[in-house]
C-alpha cells in the first residue's frame, strides 16, 4: 500500500473502532445470549477492543516513519 | 497477623519512601546516561496509565455493579484516540516539541497568539474543574482505609475516633507534602520530570499486577468465569438488562475521548514528558493493551461481589473487601496498595501539571509586571519563586479537591464524580481541536467559547453535585433560579429527556463550539495570532517552517541579563557561550541573531511558558512589532505563493496542451502553403511549353517572308495545336480547382453504369484502333443502377480507359475491362498488359501534374491532371478510385461507386457540394 492509502486505512481503522461502539451498531449485540455464561453483548465490547489492540499494533509497526522525510525536506529549504 | 489501618498507613508511607527511591534514582540514571532504559517507548506507556486511577482500580467495579459495561467506555474513549493516534496526538507531540510546549495552558495560549488571558482563563477553569477528580481520589483512599479499619475489632487503631472528612484531610496533607517533595524539586528545561515519570510507571505496574491478583482470586473463590455469572443471573442480578447503549454510553465515551487529551496530566505525561515521537507509536497499542487488561476482571469481580457480600456493601471497595472478607490479607493490603497507587500517582502527576500552569500563567506574568525593574539578581530568585508558586498551588489544589470532598461527601459512588471533571475540562476540547486544524480560529472566538462552555458545565455539572449539602442547590435545581424553570441545571431550555450527564455535555460542548466556530468567523486575527496559526499548522503539515516571532535588536547584555533570571546563571552561561562558539565571536561581543532570541525564547518557554518568555523578551527587544507584522506579511505571501503556484501549474499544463495542437495546425498549413507552391509553379510550367511554341511558331511566322505555303501552313497548324492544349490545360485546372472548391454542381440521378461504360469503351474505340490496342470486355455486371451524372462518369471512364491505351507499352497492346457487383458496391476495373506502374510512383500517381516516367516519354503527354480530376469526381459521387496494388502485369485501376438503392436518402448533394479537404476533416 501507498503512504497515503495507509494513512486514510488507519483513519478508516479509527472510524470503525468509532462507529462499531456506539449505537446503533452496537445494539445488534443486544440479545438474551450467554457465551460461556458471559452475556454476548459483554463478549462483543471485549472482542471488539482486542481487535482494536492488534489492529493498533499492525498500523504502530507499517505507518510510515516520516522523520527522515521531513528532515530531508527541511534541509531543502532555505 | 491482622490488618490494621496503623499498619496499612505505616506500609503507605514506606511504599512512598520506595517511590521517591525510584524518582530519586531515575532522575540521576537519565542524568548521566541521556536517556537509556527510562526512555523506552515502554516506559512511557506505562506513565501514560496514570488515566487509570483509584476511579479504574475502585470506582470501575462500582460502575459495573451499579450500570453494567457502562464503565467501558471510560476506557474505550482513550482507546479510540490512541490507535487513531496519527491523526491528533502526533501532531500534538510535534507541536509540542516545536514550541517547547509545557502545559495545556500554555498550548491554547500559544496558539492564539501567546495570548496571556487565554492561559490564565485555562489555567483557572483547568483548576477549578479538576478539583472533583482530586476529590475522588481523597474519598478512594479514605474509603479504603477505613474499609480495612472497619474489616476488625481493633483495625482503627490510632485513627479511631477520626471521621472521614479528618481522614481526608489527613490524606490530603500527607500527598501535598509527598508531591511538593517529588514534583518541585527543579524547574526543568522542558519540564519533563524523568524521576517522577520513572514512580509513576512503578504505580502504573504495582496497580495493574494488584488488579489482577484480586481478579485471579476471585476466578478462583466463585469457582470460575461461567459460574460467577450464572450465579449472579440466578440471583436476578442481569447488568445486561440495564439500559447501557443510550445518549449516556455516547456521552461518557465522548468524555473519556476528549479527556485523555485534555487532562492536564494527561497532556504532561503524553506530550510534554514524550522524549520521542516514535514512542507514541508503541502507546498507540500498548496502553489501550494496559486499559484492556484493567478492565478484564471488573465484571467479575463486580458480580462476585454482588452476589457474595452482605447486602449494603458499597460496591466500590469490592476489589478491597473481598479479599477482606476471604480472610485473604496479603492480597488484600496488595489491593490496597493497588488503590494507593492509583491515586498518588494521579495527584501527584495532576497537581505538578495545575502547578506549572499555575505558576507559568499567573504568577510568573504578575511577577514581571510588578518587578519591571530589570535588576540582575542571581539568577536564582526568578527560579525559587516559580519553585514556591508551584508549592503554594499544589497545596491550592489539594486544599481544593478537599473542600469539594468535604461539601460532596454524602454522595456515595466515584465515577460519577470523576464525570464532573471529565466534563469540565472537554471544554478545551474544541479549542485544542481548532488550534491543530483550523487557521482561522480566532483568540477572542477561542476565550468566548471556552468562556461559555464552563459556565454551562458549572451551572449544569458542577452545581447539581452540591444538591445533597446545599439547600439552595436543591431548590435550584427543583424550580430553576428565580423560578425560570428553563433555566433548570439539569433540564436547560426544557430539555429534560437527557441523562444528566448526556446533558450536559451536549449542551456545553454544543454551545462552546457553536461560539468558537462563529465567533471566529466573524472577528479576525491579530498580526500574532495569524503567525502561531501559520506556524501550528506547517509543523503539523511540513514539520518546523517556522519564522521567528521575536526579530529585531536587543543587546547581548540584555538578553544574557533576562536568560539568568529564569535559567540561572550557569545554564544562560552554557547557552551563551554554545552560540558563541557557533557563531565564532568572544563570547561578550555576540550579536544576537534572530535565530539566536528565538532559541532563547523557546528556553524560556520550557521555564515559564511561552506567554511570559515573549513578554519577558520583548521587554528587552526592540523592534519586535514591526518584525511581526513583516512576519505575518511573509507566511501570507507564502500561503499565497503556494497556491498561486499551483494554479500556475495548472495553467501551464493547459498551455502546453494548447501549443501542441497549435503545432500540428501549423504542420499543416505550412503543408498546405508548400502544396500551393507547388501546384503554381507546376501550372506556370505547363502554361509555359505551349506558349513557347506558339511564340516561336508566330516569331517565324513574322520574320520569315520566303516560307513557302506548305511550311506556314504547318506553323500555323502547330500554334493551333499548341493554343488547343493550353485552353484544355486551362480549362481541365479551372475544372479541377471547381470541383475541389466544390462549386462544380451536377445533378445525380440513378443512371445504369454499365451502358456508360459501353459508351466509353465506344468513345475509346478508334483510339485503340490507332494504338493497335486490343480492348477486351472481361466480365460484366449486367445492370448496375449508380446515382450520379452520366456525362461526368463517361469523362473518368474515358479517362482510365484512354490513359490504359496510350500508356501501354507491351508488344501486343491489351486492355481489359471488367465490372462486377460486390455487395452493395459497383467496381469497374480498367487494366492493362503494359510494364505497369513502378512501386515508387505508385503514392504519387494520382498527384496533380504528376505523369511519371512512362507518360512523360510518350507522345500523348498530357497536362497530368486527368487522374486528379477523375479521382474527385468519383470521391463527389461517393466512390473510390484507386490504383490495385500489386498485379502481376501491367496496371489496373479500380473505381468502386456504391448502388443507388443502398445509398443513404438523406445528404444527397450537400455532402457532395463540400471541397475534398473539408470532406477529410469531417469525417476524421
Amino acid at each position: 500500500m501507498t503512504r497515503r492509502k495507509l494513512i486514510a486505512a488507519a483513519l478508516f481503522f479509527t472510524l470503525f473502532g468509532v462507529i462499531a461502539l456506539l449505537p446503533p451498531l452496537v445494539l445488534l449485540f443486544r440479545f438474551d445470549a450467554r457465551i460461556g455464561g458471559v452475556p454476548v453483548e459483554t463478549v462483543y465490547v471485549f472482542v471488539l477492543w482486542a481487535i482494536l489492540v492488534i489492529g493498533a499494533r499492525w498500523f504502530s509497526r507499517v505507518l510510515p516513519d516520516d522523520d527522515q522525510l521531513l528532515r530531508h525536506t527541511q534541509d531543502r529549504e532555505p | 497477623m491482622t490488618l490494621t489501618a496503623d499498619f496499612v498507613i505505616a506500609t503507605a508511607v514506606a511504599y512512598v519512601g520506595l517511590l521517591f527511591l525510584v524518582a530519586f534514582l531515575g532522575d540521576r540514571h537519565t542524568r548521566n546516561r541521556q536517556g537509556g532504559f527510562l526512555r523506552s517507548p515502554f516506559v512511557y506507556t506505562l506513565s501514560i496509565s496514570v488515566y487509570c486511577t483509584s476511579w479504574t482500580f475502585y470506582g470501575a467495579v462500582g460502575t459495573a455493579a451499579r450500570t453494567g459495561l457502562e464503565f467501558t467506555t471510560i476506557y474505550l474513549g482513550p482507546t479510540l484516540v490512541f490507535i487513531g493516534w496519527w491523526f491528533i496526538l502526533r501532531r500534538l507531540v510535534r507541536i509540542s516539541h516545536d514550541q517547547r510546549i509545557t502545559s495545556i495552558a500554555d498550548l491554547l495560549s500559544s496558539r492564539f497568539g501567546k495570548s496571556s488571558p487565554l492561559g490564565v482563563l485555562v489555567t483557572i477553569l483547568a483548576v477549578i474543574a479538576i478539583a472533583p477528580y482530586i476529590a475522588l481520589q481523597l474519598k478512594a483512599v479514605t474509603s479504603s482505609i477505613q474499609a480495612i479499619a472497619g474489616s476488625s475489632e481493633y483495625g482503627h487503631g490510632s485513627i479511631e475516633g477520626w471521621d472521614e472528612v479528618g481522614l481526608a484531610f489527613g490524606v490530603a496533607a500527607g500527598m501535598a507534602l509527598f508531591t511538593i517533595l517529588f514534583g518541585t524539586r527543579n524547574v526543568d528545561a522542558k519540564e519533563q520530570h524523568h524521576g517522577v515519570v520513572a514512580a509513576i510507571a512503578l504505580e502504573a505496574v504495582v496497580k495493574l499486577t494488584a488488579l489482577i491478583a484480586v481478579g485471579v482470586f476471585v476466578l478462583y473463590a466463585g469457582g470460575g468465569l461461567e459460574n460467577i455469572f450464572t450465579r449472579a443471573a440466578e440471583q436476578g442480578l442481569n447488568i445486561h438488562a440495564t439500559e447501557t447503549f443510550g445518549d449516556r454510553w455516547i456521552a461518557t465515551m465522548l468524555l473519556a475521548a476528549s479527556a485523555i487529551i485534555c487532562l492536564p496530566r494527561q497532556f504532561q505525561v503524553t506530550v510534554v514528558e514524550n522524549s520521542d515521537e516514535s514512542h507514541l507509536r508503541t502507546a498507540s497499542w500498548a496502553f489501550p493493551a494496559y486499559m484492556l487488561a484493567m478492565s478484564l476482571f471488573i465484571v467479575p469481580i463486580a458480580l462476585y461481589g454482588l452476589t457474595t457480600m452482605p447486602e449494603g456493601s458499597n460496591p466500590d471497595m469490592f476489589t478491597l473487601t473481598l479479599p477482606l472478607a476471604a480472610g485473604q490479607e496479603g492480597l488484600a493490603l496488595f489491593a490496597f496498595i493497588g488503590g494507593f497507587s492509583s491515586a498518588t500517582s494521579m495527584i501527584i502527576l495532576e497537581s505538578i501539571a495545575l502547578s506549572i500552569m499555575v505558576s507559568n500563567h499567573i504568577v510568573v506574568p504578575v511577577m514581571l509586571r510588578f518587578s519591571a525593574d530589570d535588576s540582575p539578581g542571581d539568577g536564582l530568585g526568578v527560579r525559587r519563586l516559580i519553585l514556591n508558586a508551584r508549592r503554594l498551588s499544589i497545596l491550592l489544589i489539594l486544599f481544593l479537591g478537599f473542600s469539594y470532598f468535604s461539601l460532596t461527601r454524602t454522595s456515595d459512588a466515584l465515577a460519577p464524580i470523576g464525570l464532573i471533571s471529565f466534563a469540565g475540562v472537554a471544554q478545551f476540547l474544541p479549542a485544542i481541536l481548532a488550534a491543530l486544524f483550523w487557521r482561522d480560529a480566532s483568540t477572542k472566538a477561542a476565550v468566548a467559547g471556552v468562556t461559555i462552555g464552563f459556565i454551562v458545565w458549572f451551572w449544569s455539572s458542577f452545581l447539581p453535585s452540591f444538591a445533597s449539602s446545599s439547600p439552595m442547590v436543591a431548590e435550584i435545581m427543583q424550580n430553576g433560579p428565580a423560578g425560570l424553570t428553563w433555566l433548570r441545571p439539569q433540564a436547560l431550555f426544557g430539555l429534560d429527556r437527557l441523562d444528566p450527564l448526556a446533558h450536559a455535555v451536549f449542551w456545553s460542548l454544543f454551545l462552546n463550539t457553536t461560539v468558537l466556530i462563529v465567533g471566529s468567523l466573524i472577528t479576525s486575527q491579530s498580526a500574532l495570532e495569524h503567525v502561531q496559526a501559520a506556524i501550528f499548522l506547517n509543523v503539523a503539515r511540513h514539520g518546523s517552517g517556522e519564522p521567528n516571532p521575536l526579530r529585531g535588536s536587543a543587546t547581548a547584555d540584555d538578553l544574557f541579563l533576562v536568560a539568568r533570571r529564569v535559567l540561572g546563571h550557569q545554564r544562560a552561561f552554557d547557552l551563551f557561550r554554545e552560540e558563541a562558539r557557533q557563531t565564532g565571536t568572544a563570547w561578550t561581543s555576540i550579536e544576537p541573531s534572530p535565530n539566536f532570541i528565538h532559541r532563547l525564547e523557546r528556553e524560556l518557554a520550557g521555564s515559564i511558558g511561552a506567554a511570559s518568555a515573549h513578554v519577558m523578551l520583548s521587554k528587552v527587544v526592540s523592534g519586535g512589532v514591526i518584525s511581526l507584522e513583516e512576519v505575518m506579511q511573509m507566511a501570507d505571501e507564502t500561503q499565497q505563493a503556494i497556491e498561486h503556484s499551483q494554479a500556475l501549474e495548472r495553467a501551464s499544463a493547459q498551455l502546453r496542451a494548447t501549443a501542441e495542437k497549435l503545432e500540428v495546425a501549423n504542420r499543416q498549413l505550412r503543408l498546405v502553403d508548400q502544396q500551393k507552391d507547388e501546384f503554381l509553379s507546376q501550372v506556370s510550367h505547363e502554361v509555359r511549353t505551349p506558349m513557347t511554341a506558339i511564340r516561336a511558331f508566330s516569331e517565324i511566322l513574322l520574320s520569315e517572308d520566303e516560307l513557302d505555303q506548305a511550311a506556314s501552313r504547318k506553323f500555323i497548324s502547330t500554334i493551333h495545336k499548341e493554343s488547343l492544349r493550353l485552353t484544355s490545360l486551362l480549362d481541365e485546372i479551372l475544372d479541377l480547382s471547381a470541383l475541389e472548391r466544390g462549386e462544380r454542381v451536377w445533378e445525380s440521378r440513378p443512371i445504369n453504369a454499365e451502358e456508360t461504360l459501353d459508351q466509353a469503351m465506344r468513345v475509346c474505340d478508334a483510339l485503340a484502333r490507332q494504338n493497335r490496342t486490343r480492348m477486351v470486355s472481361g466480365p460484366r455486371a449486367s445492370v448496375a443502377i449508380v446515382s450520379a451524372d452520366a456525362d461526368r462518369l463517361s469523362q473518368v471512364l474515358i479517362n482510365l480507359i484512354s490513359n490504359a491505351i496510350k500508356y501501354n507499352d507491351a508488344e501486343n497492346p491489351e486492355v481489359v475491362i471488367r465490372s462486377r457487383i460486390d455487395g452493395e458496391q459497383y467496381i469497374i476495373e480498367v487494366a492493362d498488359n503494359g510494364s505497369g506502374i513502378p512501386e515508387e510512383e505508385r503514392g504519387r500517381i494520382f498527384d496533380k501534374f504528376y505523369r511519371g516516367r512512362n507518360g512523360e516519354a510518350t507522345s500523348y503527354a498530357g497536362a497530368g491532371l486527368g487522374l486528379p480530376i477523375s479521382q474527385q469526381i468519383i470521391a463527389r459521387m461517393r466512390g473510390t478510385l484507386e490504383l490495385v496494388p500489386k498485379t502481376t502485369v501491367g496496371a489496373c485501376f479500380r473505381a468502386t461507386l456504391p448502388l443507388a438503392e443502398h445509398e443513404k436518402p438523406s445528404e444527397p448533394e450537400e455532402e457532395a457540394r463540400k471541397p475534398a479537404s473539408e470532406r477529410l476533416r469531417t469525417s476524421a
